[in-house]
């Protein structure tokens, strides 16, 4: 019998481990918490640097006088042979930087297909402490889990914890610090054992490639032949490179085909099987209770996801949700905004001339930190804030989840699919995390039409162009004309691509989690990390370019700046074809930084509310073409980490030249309906 | 066999030009079996036509040259070819596309069973040696290897008559909502697919119940176990299923 198991098979070949007991002060166990683990997929991805370094946190333990960095690892379904970017990143960290101890977060409710990850993460040789989350749900699910026979069955402690209520999660903390912890316990993990067959000719292939010099790979030997087995492609290259490849290649395949021969299918079934039954042999033993999931929110869930419902649902909750940006934007404004264009900004202009002597320095200050801090906390605090909380709320109670199943097919209209949506929607906000968000697509092609798509949708900065120009002085229906026409662009780009890009998109597979009421905190604490990154790249930016402004719009003199120069060498493109004033070329080039303060600096030029300087026909040319060109900034720097100048280059030329092409279209045709 | 009719691995698809075999079967040119074989596998799908682009695609080919290659072959009466819909197979086409897949099977049982080649290198070598085996060396084969019915990723053989065993023919998107099935086998090459659906347990043997069908499209919404999935159209044609027999 396979299950049959034994204490410890530890083939220690790797002499790159870490060895914790030589470490002193920091202790960085790696943590899969659920809560983030959702964001996490769509977030971080390929590059492990770039998340490691987010998603630090710190967590100092008194009573056992240690510090753990807490690295958020993206959520993975295997980690053996890893088949998407978020696992293949895991795989990567544990290889490279063995961590001291690994909380592995296993979902109470649905422990079966969890212990998959388990008993692969037992392989590595790594002290594990398992937290078993949502242990609440699962008892309302009607499902008991002894968790102390767990332990036993594991060899590893096992913590039940029920994260969003933060219970044991102190606990589970300590328990890790002691588990990594020099005196800590000696862990006897208890691995699982394939049948006799597979098992037998598994340790012939790691005896013949311990004798073999393979390129190290800081990995248990076990797993190096496993991922032989199963074809697993960097390290079947791994191996390539090395000098017996060739009698490796031979080996592996022979040992291949005696397993595929003896239990009859694919090796990648046979295992998969194979490991599936062994976590069921351990439910079986640990779970009282089959578990069903609540009938409640399945009613509620068949209700959102409904063949006829579903859609009207989906788009009553996003029109609502943008109402409601607009509403508390439009209360900001009535508000603060008042508040500061009344108190804030005299007092600091004049503070500014009376205790700073040089203009330039004024300049500098008055442009850059006074107007630059209005201008990005009148878009971060009511637009972006607002739709990062709604945004985190639709993920929480796992609607968003189900938005992507609703619109999975039409996004293979666009040559996407489903889980492509959160970019997109992520988008919303603002495009730097969009961008960074296409990163959970897994193929090239699908990656550069949603790179182009996210471009295009409309950020809350281009929302706020929309609605301070079009919307606050013509009417709040032009500016829905005008996220229209955007839509429509967008829609008929990626069907576009879908069609002319060679390839197919691939289909979706997304667990679909249990509807669930969102919490505060969760939500609150998922809404910063989305919003920090409008803080930390945007705000610099914002500050440094409304300097820039400052100076561009009073050198050489005020009255003949740069700014001016510009405007007369774009008159022909600015006023000729989009029938434009001259002054908002300047504007449009200034929006290359941030959109929003095209409005800014339209409100400067105009010396007064734009209505009296620009009719409802050139508002509404001028919103488009904003929302349409050439991203701002702070998503070029983006898009050039992620898809390389060239491809940058090419969305930036073709979203310019679409912008101007779509403006001047709609500037003739508005013109020749007899508009002003 | 004839020295002439041994197709040199190093040499592209791309490059490979349509050699006459000098066997004394009449058979036609690799290049052409190639492209008949490629058309059946995208017709598999449930399509009526398959695209010239998605032909290019997949035999690595410029789109011109596919065009070139398909007005010839329509004129050698193997398909139709309509310019706004793509190709489609006449009998006669589907005849020796049948015929091309069996000896393709064949060298993959042949290359994986006695050789030990794996499967992905498998699939690639028997594109080449497909072309070179006869009636009588595939019946060898067949009979050395004691009559497999399925090639190494578990489709099946056509037989000599150009006729297929069916595998199950259910899949999951033939379910209407509310049903339950047990998956029988995922009939995907991709390696990484089978793992991806594997470790989230979608594996044969196990219990899908169809929880929700999407408005447009047909995106399956899928219970396994406790957990649910969004699984679009185009995998859940790829997973076979039957229903359950009720006791």
């Amino acid at each position: 019998m396979y299950l049959s198991r034994h204490d410890v098979y530890s083939p220690r070949w790797h002499p790159g481990i870490k060895d914790w007991e030589s470490q002193s002060g920091e202790r960085p166990p790696e943590e899969e918490m659920p809560v983030r683990r959702r964001r996490r997929r769509e977030r971080f991805g390929r590059r492990f640097q770039r998340w490691s370094k987010r998603s630090k946190i710190d967590y100092f333990d008194e009573e056992e006088g240690v510090r753990l960095d807490i690295i958020d690892l993206p959520g993975s379904y295997t980690i053996i042979s890893p088949s998407t970017e978020d696992e293949k990143v895991t795989l990567r960290y544990l290889q490279q930087d063995t961590p001291d101890v690994i909380v592995n977060v296993v979902d109470a409710t649905n422990l079966p297909r969890n212990l998959l990850l388990t008993t692969a993460l037992l392989e590595f040789n790594i002290p594990m402490v398992v937290c078993l989350n949502q242990v609440d749900l699962a008892r309302r699910m009607g499902i008991e889990i002894d968790a102390k026979k767990l332990e036993a069955l594991l060899g590893v402690p096992v913590i039940p914890t029920v994260a969003v209520h933060g219970t044991n999660l102190k606990l589970l903390l300590r328990t890790a610090a002691k588990t990594g912890a020099i005196e800590g316990v000696q862990q006897k993990p208890r691995r699982m054992l394939f049948p006799d067959g597979i098992e037998a000719k598994l340790r012939t292939l790691e005896r013949r490639l311990a004798k073999m010099q393979l390129c190290p790979m800081n990995l248990p030997l076990r797993i190096v032949a496993l991922q032989l087995l199963e074809e697993y492609a960097q390290c079947a290259q791994c191996v390539e490179s090395s000098q017996e490849s060739e009698d490796a290649v031979k080996i592996v395949s022979k040992i291949r085909k005696d397993i595929e021969q003896e239990f009859d299918g694919d090796i990648v079934s046979i295992l998969g099987e194979k490991r599936q039954q062994y976590a069921v042999y351990i439910t079986e033993q640990v779970q009282h209770g089959k578990g069903k999931r609540v009938p409640l929110t399945e009613k509620i869930s068949a209700v959102l996801t409904h063949r006829l419902a579903g859609l009207p649902i989906a788009a009553l909750i996003l029109i609502g949700s943008l109402l409601l940006i607009f509403a508390v934007g439009a209360i900001f404004e009535a508000t603060v905004g008042e508040f500061w264009e009344a108190f804030i900004n005299p007092t600091a202009d004049y503070l500014i001339t009376t205790f700073i002597p040089s203009p330039i320095v004024q300049i500098i200050l008055f442009y850059g930190l006074v107007l630059g801090i209005q201008g990005w906390l009148f878009i971060a605090v009511p637009f972006v804030a607002t739709f990062y909380i709604i945004l985190s709320v639709l993920e929480d109670t796992g609607y968003l989840a189900r938005i992507a199943f609703l619109l999975d097919a039409f996004m293979h209209r666009l040559g996407l699919h489903g889980r492509a949506i959160i970019p997109l929607l992520t988008g919303m906000g603002c495009n730097v995390p969009a961008v960074l968000g296409t990163r959970i697509l897994n193929t090239r092609r699908e990656r550069i039409i949603a790179g182009l798509l996210v471009v295009l949708v409309p950020c809350s900065a281009q929302l706020a162009v929309i609605l301070g120009t079009v919307g606050l002085y013509a009417s709040i229906f032009l500016a829905f004309i005008i996220l229209g026409i955007v839509f429509a662009i967008i829609i008929g780009l990626g069907a576009l691509l879908q069609h002319t890009l060679p390839g197919a998109s691939h289909g979706l597979v997304m667990e679909i989690p249990p509807l669930r009421a969102p919490r505060l905190r969760p939500t609150l604490k998922k809404t910063w990390l989305r919003f920090r990154e409008f803080v930390y790249i945007a705000l610099p930016l914002i500050i440094i370019g409304g300097a820039i402004l400052g100076l561009l719009l009073y050198f050489p003199t005020p009255d003949f700046s740069y700014l001016h120069i510009v405007s007369i060498l774009a008159a022909p493109l600015v006023v000729g074809w989009l029938g434009l004033p001259p002054e908002t070329a300047a504007a449009l080039i200034y929006g290359i930084l941030r959109k929003e303060l095209t409005v800014e600096l339209l409100v400067i030029l105009a010396n007064g509310p734009i209505n009296l300087f620009m009719t409802a026909r050139q508002m509404f040319v001028f919103a488009l073409v904003t929302t349409l060109y050439i991203p701002c900034i702070a998503t070029v720097a983006v898009l050039v980490r992620e898809y390389r100048w060239k491809y940058t280059l090419i969305l930036a030329f073709s979203t310019i030249t679409l912008a101007f092409l779509v403006g001047g279209i709609v500037n003739w045709m508005l013109l020749g309906l007899g508009f002003p | 066999m004839t020295p002439a009719s041994q197709t040199q691995p190093e040499v592209n698809k791309e490059e490979r030009k349509p050699t006459s075999r000098t066997s004394k079967y009449d058979i036609p040119s690799a290049n052409i079996e190639e492209y008949l074989e490629a058309i059946f596998r995208l017709l598999q799908n449930d399509k009526e036509y398959a695209k010239t682009g998605e032909l290019a695609e997949v035999l690595h080919v410029k789109p011109a040259s596919v065009t070139q290659m398909v007005q010839k072959l329509a004129e050698k009466k193997y398909l139709k070819y309509e310019k706004s819909k793509g190709v489609r197979l006449t009998t006669k086409g589907r005849k020796l596309a049948l015929d091309v897949l069996r000896r393709h099977r064949i060298a993959e049982r042949l290359l994986v069973d006695l050789l030990g080649v794996s499967w992905e290198e498998a699939h690639d070598v028997a594109c080449k040696w497909e072309h070179m085996l006869s009636p009588e060396l595939c019946n060898k084969v067949l009979e050395k290897l004691e009559e497999p019915v399925t090639c190494p990723h578990g489709n099946p053989i056509p037989d000599s008559d150009g006729t297929v065993t069916p595998l199950p023919e259910l899949t999951l998107v033939d379910l209407e909502q509310g049903e339950t099935a047990i998956i029988d086998c995922i009939s995907d090459e991709n390696v990484d697919l089978l793992r991806m659906m594997s470790s989230m347990g979608m594996l044969p043997g196990e219990t899908v119940r169809i929880v929700q069908i999407s408005p447009v499209g047909d995106t399956l919404l899928i219970e396994v176990g406790t957990a649910h999935f969004a699984l679009s159209a185009k995998l859940a044609k790829r997973v076979r299923v039957h229903r359950e027999v009720a006791e």
